[in-house]
């Protein structure tokens, strides 16, 4: 078994354009859901939304536009930062070998809100041309391909919420086991639009508006919490077989130790102690390491009722006594959902809390709930922490659940 | 007089980002890298400028001129009469108005919808 070093890193998502303006804004403990101000929202029960404050124009020019859904102009900024970051020097060899694996839940979602909207509000034949180009699960993954020539396998995953963690996993087998040195991983997501907040508010699963402070809506673990708020925003990283990464003496952010992928199949939504908890436990075997070696968690916690009292209880299963000793933190309390691009920022967020040894803090946990017990970070990011190990997890309408673990290593392997 | 021709070369200006002195009717189109699938986009464009219909597949187009002889094709198409039926049934009384075959109320133009409702086609808030 080969290992599997992280030598790159890109990240837009609500709060930061780059990984590191990302995590100053989450260790300083800023949300950025925020009310909505666009008329079109109106016409919702909660207007808020976590909003990645990315500006495609600054990176494309309006033909290039025209065929690129917001979703894979954050995958392609994304993908640039990554690749920018590991330095590696391109040539045939390399653009063989590197595949693309890459994770959305809803895909081009503003393009097929758009082709409906012509077609049914607009009562018009005037579909845009590039509709089923734009809008197609795997277009954000093919871009990244085309963009940087790589001809290795391109696929990508789409299972809801843990779609970016999956692929990430996927990628990690496939270097781990000889197959190829390096990959492009991660997802993408650009919910923020009519439809899409329509369909997932008329599910009941979006937070209310807290009326004190918007920014405060999303409560992880809280027993206020009152559900999720969405985000958008994408994230990937660049694995590298351990000795490829070291013979070119790269840059280490991280090491990816275990994956851990389980089904629920029990329910459509409801979350389950029992696929949790073996998403986990299957993660940790993995990758070889005792639960008590973990230091830290970064949950899924989403804020809705069921998932984080279960997944509450899917640590104390995996974890027993040792579940009091981990940190574990939410920072979805902060940027919002993200679905199918979540596994892969949080993901980032795991990497750089390992490194900089400050753990970003679950944002709005004032009303402890007797269900949700364990050390959640609450409301302060915690400094000076040294953690070698951590978890991140994934769960996910359709009950597909992804773990990932990953270790820190010195920068210079 | 603007001719199709000009018409074409300015939206492919617009919004193909090319200086216009490289655009001539006998310029191939791979010598300004259009592509199938610009093509494609460059038809719908010619359509919402020009109030065509273009079939559901384009004709194999070499270079510029080609287009805009496409385009002139279709003008002419919408402009032309309907047809007349093609046999009246010999009883059919001379005041009643023909009925139109198939084919010419395919001939016909068709009154954009966006047009009829006054919206813009694509024109959605993100």
């Amino acid at each position: 078994m080969k290992r599997v070093a992280v030598t790159g890193l890109g990240v837009v998502a609500p709060g930061g354009n780059d990984a590191d303006q990302f995590f100053a804004s989450l260790t300083a403990g800023r949300s950025s859901i925020d009310v909505l101000p666009d008329e079109w929202t109106e016409r919702l029960t909660a207007r808020i939304a976590a909003r990645a404050s990315f500006d495609a124009g600054a990176h494309f020019r309006a033909q290039q536009l025209r065929m690129l859904d917001r979703v894979s102009q954050l995958a392609l900024v994304v993908a640039g930062q990554a690749i920018a970051s590991a330095d590696i020097e391109w040539n045939d060899d390399t653009r063989a070998s590197t595949g693309v694996f890459f994770g959305t839940g809803m895909g081009g979602a503003a393009t097929t809100d758009d082709g409906y909207a012509t077609l049914y509000r607009d009562d018009s034949d005037r579909i845009k041309p590039f509709t089923v180009l734009t809008a197609m699960n795997n277009a954000a993954g093919a871009w990244i391909g085309l963009e940087h020539g790589l001809t290795g396998p391109n696929v990508t995953y789409s299972t809801a919420c843990s779609s970016s963690a999956v692929a990430i996993g996927e990628a990690w087998l496939r270097i781990r086991s000889g197959a190829a040195p390096l990959a492009l991983a991660g997802g993408a997501e650009a919910p923020l639009t009519l439809g899409t907040l329509k369909a997932w508010e008329a599910l009941k699963t979006l937070a209310t508006e807290d009326p004190d402070d918007p920014s405060a809506s999303c409560k992880p673990f809280a027993r206020d919490r009152s559900g999720l708020v969405l985000g958008e925003g994408a994230a990937v990283v660049v694995l590298e077989e351990w000795e490829h990464a070291k013979k070119r003496n790269a840059r280490l952010y991280g090491e990816l130790v275990g994956y851990g992928l389980g089904t629920d199949s029990a329910h459509i939504t409801r979350p389950s102690i029992e696929g949790q908890a073996r998403a986990m436990t299957l993660a940790l075997a993995s990758a070889r390491v005792a639960p008590e070696r973990i230091g830290y968690i970064n949950a899924h916690g989403t804020g809705t009722v069921a998932n984080d009292a279960v997944e509450t209880a899917a640590i104390r299963r995996v974890f027993g006594a040792h579940a009091d000793r981990i940190p574990v933190s939410s920072t979805k309390s902060m940027h919002g959902h993200l679905l199918g691009a979540a596994g892969a920022v949080e993901l980032v967020v795991t990497l750089l809390a390992l490194r900089s040894g400050t753990l970003p803090p679950t944002l709005n946990l004032r009303v402890t709930d007797p269900e949700c017990d364990l050390d959640y970070v609450p409301n302060v990011a915690r400094e000076g922490q040294d953690v070698e190990l951590a978890l991140t997890s994934s769960f996910a309408f359709g009950g597909t659940n992804a773990v990932l673990v990953c270790r820190r290593v010195p920068a210079r392997g | 007089m603007t001719t199709t021709f000009d018409g074409l070369r300015d939206i492919i200006v617009r919004d193909f980002e090319l200086p216009p002195e490289r655009l001539l009717r006998a310029t191939p189109l791979e010598e300004i890298e259009l592509d199938s699938l610009a093509v494609t986009e460059l038809v719908f464009a010619l359509e919402d400028e020009f109030h065509v219909t273009a079939g559901n597949v384009n004709p194999a187009f070499k270079n510029l001129g080609d287009i805009a002889d496409y385009i002139d094709q279709l003008i002419a198409e919408r402009d032309a009469p309907p047809k007349p039926a093609r046999k009246p049934a010999a009883n059919a009384k001379r005041t009643a108005p023909p009925k139109p075959a198939a084919a010419s109320r395919v001939a016909e133009p068709k009154p954009s919808r966006s047009a009829k409702t006054g919206a813009r086609p694509g024109a959605r808030p993100r």
